[in-house]
């Protein structure tokens, strides 16, 4: 298999996909190409692959990508066939290369990242700077330097929701007129039978990945996806999914309904109180797509606690859980105590 | 690096709190006590009425009965007889009067209890005992009872008192403070204070001091109590910081919704019934009442009871 696509037309050296350019960069002779411009040269070059190289087959999936394995964590880390990957970005003990991925795993969308690691790492400075308890280490340049730019493995689900909801609801109203109070209640009946499109909800299919912490990096924009090529992992890792559809559908049925659940609510004025009788969202129909979403990535091994850290790749938002030095926080309060009894105990001397 | 600074925290906490209760019990105070040197010639009775002008010698029996009182209890003993002939006075007056007139004659901080008889017929008549050095500690908390032991002798105010009657009305109130003397034991918890001259009365290791500063079980009291609060106030703290470095999420999947493709087959809001309830409103009321004073000379503790 010819890997002209992934080289610079000009020096003929590795490009990479540069976020903040959205564009294949080389780095010897500074050369900026569109994935479009490379997929058209390759085209015009003699002995280049075929037209629509850019959107890969499986076959050329299978024999473009290396798959390393951490032998600690258990983590699969797929790369393009010129990187290697050194490092498990999870627990970031060494890996050793495992093989290929079959074409089974190849994504057919992928959003590119377009949040740069400068940008990663200035984001996670500045929400790191409000916390004062963290471990020292982990606010280190060695630790701040481990964040890792990884597309990890997505469900992406559109579906219908049949809903079927019925309540019985209350308007009270009060006032007084003499010496009495009265109370005067509305009965209404509540209907709302119909169906929800819900479209485009994520699930990762990473089992490694605490799941909450990538719902709480979304949204995407669903807007910038391309289709897939390995040319956007030229600088990135890459997870392979090891949650299938059925595995992750779960979730979606659980998101799904509470997407539903807020639909008929918003659509309820306001009442003074809810009976529900029946409520019922049964997903009908769902569409399926495995892509590739960009996330700025990081771990931190504390008190034998793997705490995860993740920025939104395209959007740079950051959500994950601060290492908590209680050794440092317990000084502290024991600080702020110990300065509270000894002015309460001026102002008790004063007073007595 | 954490766990050093902890164990400093810590270990400053500890010493600073041991320097504190070393300071409590061992600190230097000044003593402002005068201690009774023996001489009973202060203490016996002013008659400023005139009451034994008549019975000079029942006069004298009574006035060395009350000094036999005063040796024994190592402290002055003086019992004032109201006269008619000076101004009319207040209960706070009195209360005043006691006290200064106490310190005129024995000095102040000296040990030693004023009974002030009000046999001048006014209309209720206030008694008031009027306690100095240690004699506050002794008698602080029984005042209002050895005043009622005494005057319960005595008829009620704008009937004539018999000589009897007030002789009666002084022996049974020496007999009175003998017995409370006898029976006190000296306890470091127990403390007055006088919130005119700021001085503290209490006893310490059996010893009966007069200061201006906290005795050492009201300073231990207040420091634990310091220490409580401000143990609470870390945990508080401690707790309100670590809920900080919890996980929060912020994922809303209601943006997934694809609000033009959504279609109620129904949506209905349909009136059933409507009723109202109504109940009396019901009126309340409360009231309220005050409460007393007191008010004492230079290092006094005393109180008083109206016959």
């Amino acid at each position: 298999m010819n890997a002209a696509e992934y080289k610079c037309p000009n020096c003929n050296a590795d490009l990479k996909f540069d976020p903040e350019l959205q564009k294949l960069s080389c780095e010897y002779c500074l050369s900026v190409f569109t994935v479009e411009e490379i997929k058209k040269i390759c085209a015009e070059a003699e002995n280049s692959i075929p037209k629509d190289s850019m959107v890969q087959s499986q076959q050329e999936f299978e024999d473009h990508n290396q798959l390393y394995h951490c032998s600690s964590c258990g983590a699969d880390i797929m790369c393009d066939d010129r990187q290697t990957a050194l490092f498990c970005y999870y627990c970031h003990n060494p890996v050793i290369l495992s093989g290929k991925l079959s074409g089974a795993y190849k994504p057919s969308k992928i959003i590119g990242f377009k949040f740069t690691k400068d940008l990663a790492v200035e984001k996670f400075k500045n929400w790191i700077n409000g916390k004062k308890f963290v471990p020292d280490d982990f606010k280190s340049e060695q630790q701040i330097e481990k964040i890792t730019g990884l597309y990890v493995p997505f469900w992406i689900a559109d579906c219908k929701i049949n809903v079927n909801f019925s309540a019985i609801g209350k308007k009270i109203r009060h006032w007084s007129s003499g010496s009495y109070a009265y109370t005067e209640t509305k009965e209404f009946r509540i209907s709302r039978q119909g169906t929800v499109a819900a479209n485009g909800i994520p699930a990762d299919g990473e089992s490694k990945i605490d799941d909450l912490l990538m719902e709480s990096i979304e949204p995407f924009d669903y807007g910038e996806l391309k289709d897939f090529s390995m040319s956007y992992l030229s600088g990135f890792y890459a997870d392979k999914y090891d949650v299938d559809k059925a595995g992750v559908f779960p979730r979606i049925r659980t998101r799904a309904s509470e997407a539903s659940k807020k639909v008929v609510r918003d659509s309820i004025g306001s009442y003074s109180s809810l009976a529900v009788s029946v409520e019922q969202y049964n997903i009908m129909n769902t569409d399926w797509e495995y892509m590739m979403l960009p996330v700025w990535f990081m771990t931190y091994r504390y008190n034998d606690t793997v705490y995860e850290f993740a920025i939104n790749g395209q959007t740079g938002k950051l959500a994950g859980t601060p290492p908590l030095d209680k050794g440092k926080l317990k000084s502290f309060c024991a600080a702020i105590g110990i300065a509270a009894a000894a002015g309460l105990y001026l102002i008790g001397g004063v007073i007595f | 690096m954490s766990k050093k600074i902890s164990l400093l925290v810590i270990l400053a906490g500890l010493v600073t709190a041991a320097a504190i209760v070393l300071s409590i019990f061992f600190g230097g105070q000044k003593n402002l006590r005068e201690e009774f040197d023996g001489d009973t010639s202060l203490s016996g009775i002013i008659d400023d009425y005139g009451f034994y002008d008549d019975d000079s010698e029942k006069f004298a029996e009574l006035e060395a009965y009350v000094r036999d009182t005063a040796e024994m209890l190592e402290m002055n003993v003086i019992i004032y007889l109201s006269g008619d002939s000076g101004y009319y006075r207040t209960d706070d007056d009195i209360d005043d009067y006691a006290a200064k007139r106490y310190d005129d004659i024995c000095g102040k901080d000296t040990d030693g209890v004023f009974l002030y008889l009000d046999i001048c017929g006014k209309s209720p008549a206030y008694d008031l005992l009027s306690c100095s050095g240690k004699a506050g500690v002794i008698y602080g908390r029984d005042i209002v009872s050895i005043v009622e032991t005494a005057n319960s002798e005595l008829p009620p105010s704008g009937h004539t008192i018999s000589e009897n009657q007030l002789t009666s009305a002084i022996i049974n109130f020496c007999v009175t403070i003998s017995s409370r003397y006898e029976n006190y034991k000296p306890n470091s918890f127990r403390w007055e204070h006088d919130k005119y001259t700021g001085k503290y009365f209490y006893y310490k290791n059996g010893e009966f001091y007069v200061t201006k500063k906290a005795p050492p079980v009201l300073r231990l009291i207040i420091f634990a109590i310091a220490s409580v609060i401000g143990a609470v106030i870390a945990i508080i703290c401690y707790y309100a910081i670590r809920s900080r470095y919890k996980f929060k999420t912020s994922a809303n999947p209601g943006i997934y919704v694809a609000h033009g493709e959504t279609h109620f087959t129904d949506s209905s809001d349909t009136f059933i019934r409507s009723y109202v309830t109504k109940r009396k409103i019901e009126s309340s009321s409360s009231s309220g009442g005050g409460g007393g004073g007191r008010s004492g000379g230079g290092g006094h503790i005393s109180g008083g009871s109206h016959r």
